[in-house]
């Protein structure tokens, strides 16, 4: 009887499961559906599918200007992120002592204070500083926002790091510098390369810091496509919005073969 | 490989490591000399792994020092130490090959590349993985992966060698096979090794020297046969080989012997000169099984102790027994198969003897 009992659990979870998992993607596959639209709205395809938009994506100089913009923010700030996440999280590793735990936490405030806050916050000093609209004040902000990500995924792999062979390099004469270069960064990659992704995506869809702190001159992705629906609903954004899905979920898979090739 | 020119005598003075108010390793002074294989014996726990992680640098003691011949080295980095050391474990570097985990010693001080290639070949000739250059530490057997563990720590030609329980993870077989291994290469090359463990019959076979530390002191230290026929205190006969202990009290003095009492026996020990015990003091002699034998019923002998046996197990070369007896309890007793005759059985009595030189005086504790 508990066997029958256990069994139909199992399909109410697997249902639930399903569900869930329905609830989070098939709002996601609308946007597909809207980009192929004949229409000049945002709407559902009705007479035939029409790869316009797509087409109108790639000739728009101010869309591609925008993915450019994007794309340079995102790799110039994920290597500031990388870079200071990675030594934050190996130092604090190094010393792991009371006063390297709070270091951490504070590492992570960036994510978990309200972004519009931070936002906000990020704006009033980027006026005093002249960073507003800059690509160097847009760069800072993502990068500092992404430095937790980093920190996170480093750290998961520096607790799984043998110390011992951080004293074998020491022993064998390896300097600090040595030992980080050739032993402990290589074993903690798959950590940092996780850790970079993650700060990539983050950057590059990232809006509300970018509604704040940029305006005519860096007009990042995310913003253009803010503005497209505020102002025309032009289906040429949900074709933006395919591309940029398409894009995450190959750095998503990237990341998942980095990581199963780590424990292979 | 050669011994390198610098090769000189390792002095530690005094050190200490406390961890809070506990002291890991008390007062320990002890001097390695060049070329000598060097045990640090002691049950878990009794500092070995911590004096050793001071002599490698890893580690600050809190009071005393340790010096290279006559250069002072307490407070140097472990990377300007040039101290070879094979861990508990190995600690090979998981993504680097056999070959280039050799190389890494040489790689870091900027070698020629051909120099490089040179010696590390003949570091792996010498460990005979040659063949298994190529492969990553994990494609290794256990044997294999402490062998390269042990080409990376000598291919440096390093001051000593630290060994922390290098073979504990390996099977019996394997093991012996790997002590005869590492005995062979220290003849070799003349290094100096600092070998740690806490296998008695390993530290027996291998060492020139063997110090016995218990709760981060060093005990005792000496030759293995000095250790095993004149431990200083029960401990240590009991840690280093199996004994009995005989307590009672002195009698008399009978010539170069002693006499004491236990329950009804009477029984005699050669202890002569200084080390003598006064009439009326109590005393503990520490017996080796093997030195114990069964003798016909009458026999004249130093000692002679009758007892019925509760316990009998064949080892093939020999028999153990145990022996309840009204003067000392149970004792345990190794007879060669040989010279045994018939099995005795469980409940049988027999007469145990043992000459007046064969038991040690001990110090209790
Ligand atoms: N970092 C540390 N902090 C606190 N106590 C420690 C530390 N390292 C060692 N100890 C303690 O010091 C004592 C000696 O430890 P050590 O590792 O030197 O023993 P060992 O002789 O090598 O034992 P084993 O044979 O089990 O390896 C132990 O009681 C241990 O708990
Ligand atoms: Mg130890």
């Amino acid at each position: 009887m508990s066997q029958t009992g256990f069994g139909n659990i199992s399909v109410m979870t697997r249902s639930l499961a399903w569900v869930i998992i329905c609830f989070l993607v098939l709002p996601i596959t609308v946007v597909f559906a809207v980009s192929v639209t004949d229409k000049h709205y945002l709407s559902l395809p009705s007479e035939g599918v029409s790869f316009q938009y797509y087409t109108n994506l790639l000739t728009s100089r101010e869309w591609l200007g925008s993915i450019g913009q994007s794309f340079i923010i995102a790799c110039v700030s994920t290597l500031i992120a990388g870079a200071a996440g990675t030594l934050c999280a190996i130092g604090c590793w190094r010393l792991s002592n009371r006063a390297s735990e709070a270091i951490r936490l504070l590492m992570l405030v960036p994510i978990m204070v309200p972004t519009i806050v931070y936002a906000l916050g990020v704006y009033q000093f980027w006026i005093d500083l002249r960073l507003l609209d800059t690509y160097t004040g847009v760069i800072i902000a993502h990068a500092v926002t992404g430095v937790p990500y980093v920190v996170i995924t480093v750290s998961t792999a520096l607790a799984g790091f043998d110390q011992r062979l951080e004293q074998a390099s020491l022993n064998l004469g390896a300097n600090m510098e040595q030992t980080l270069r050739l032993v402990i960064i290589p074993n903690i990659m798959p950590g940092i390369a996780s850790g970079l992704i993650f700060a990539f995506i983050h950057s590059w869809d990232e809006l509300v810091i970018a509604l704040f702190v940029a305006g005519r001159g860096v007009f990042t992705l995310p913003r253009r496509m803010w503005d497209g629906i505020n102002e025309h609903l032009d289906p040429t954004m949900a074709a933006v919005a395919a591309v940029l899905i398409l894009l995450t979920v190959g750095l998503l898979f990237i990341d998942i073969y980095i990581r199963s090739r780590k424990t292979a | 490989m050669s011994v390198s020119e610098g090769h000189r005598n390792l002095n530690i003075t005094g050190v200490e490591k406390r961890f809070g108010s506990f002291k890991a390793v008390d007062n320990v002074s002890l001097t390695v000399e060049r070329g000598e294989f060097l045990t640090l014996l002691g049950p878990s726990g009794s500092g070995k792994t911590t004096l050793l992680m001071m002599i490698a640098g890893f580690v600050q003691p809190d009071k005393g020092s340790i010096a290279l011949g006559a250069e002072q080295i307490t407070h140097l980095p472990p990377e300007r130490r040039d101290f070879g050391m094979v861990f508990q474990g190995y600690a090979l570097f998981p993504h680097l090959s056999v070959f280039d985990n050799v190389a890494f010693p040489l790689k870091v001080r900027k070698k020629p590349r051909a120099e490089i290639e040179e010696r590390v070949r003949s570091a792996l000739d010498l460990v005979q993985l040659t063949a298994q250059m190529d492969r990553l530490p994990r494609q290794l057997s256990g044997g294999q992966q402490q062998r390269v563990a042990l080409a990376r720590a000598m291919v440096f030609t390093p001051h000593l060698l630290l060994l922390d329980e290098p073979l504990s993870a390996l099977d019996k077989k394997l093991r012996a096979e790997l002590q005869e291994e590492l005995k062979r290469l220290h003849r070799k090359v003349g290094l100096t090794f600092i070998y740690v463990t806490h296998d008695q019959d390993e530290a027996l076979s291998m060492s020139d020297r063997i110090a016995i530390m218990r709760d981060g002191q060093l005990i005792q230290h000496g030759s293995p046969a000095e250790l095993y026929e004149n431990p200083s205190t029960a401990f240590v006969a009991d840690f280093l080989g199996k004994s009995n202990f005989l307590r009672g009290r002195v009698e008399t003095h009978a010539g170069d012997d002693i006499v004491f009492t236990s329950g009804r026996g009477r029984f005699r020990q050669r202890i002569s000169g200084a080390k003598r015990p006064p009439v009326g003091s109590e005393i503990a002699i520490a017996l080796r099984p093997e030195k114990i034998s069964i003798v016909p019923p009458g026999t004249e002998m130093a000692n002679t102790l009758t007892g019925t046996v509760t316990e009998w197990n064949y080892f093939g070369s020999e028999f153990r027994l145990v022996v309840s007896t009204q003067s000392f309890g149970s004792v345990a007793v190794a007879i060669p198969t040989w010279k045994s005759g018939v099995p005795p059985e469980i409940g049988q009595s027999l007469t145990l003897g043992w000459d007046a030189q064969a038991g040690m005086q001990v110090a209790e504790s």
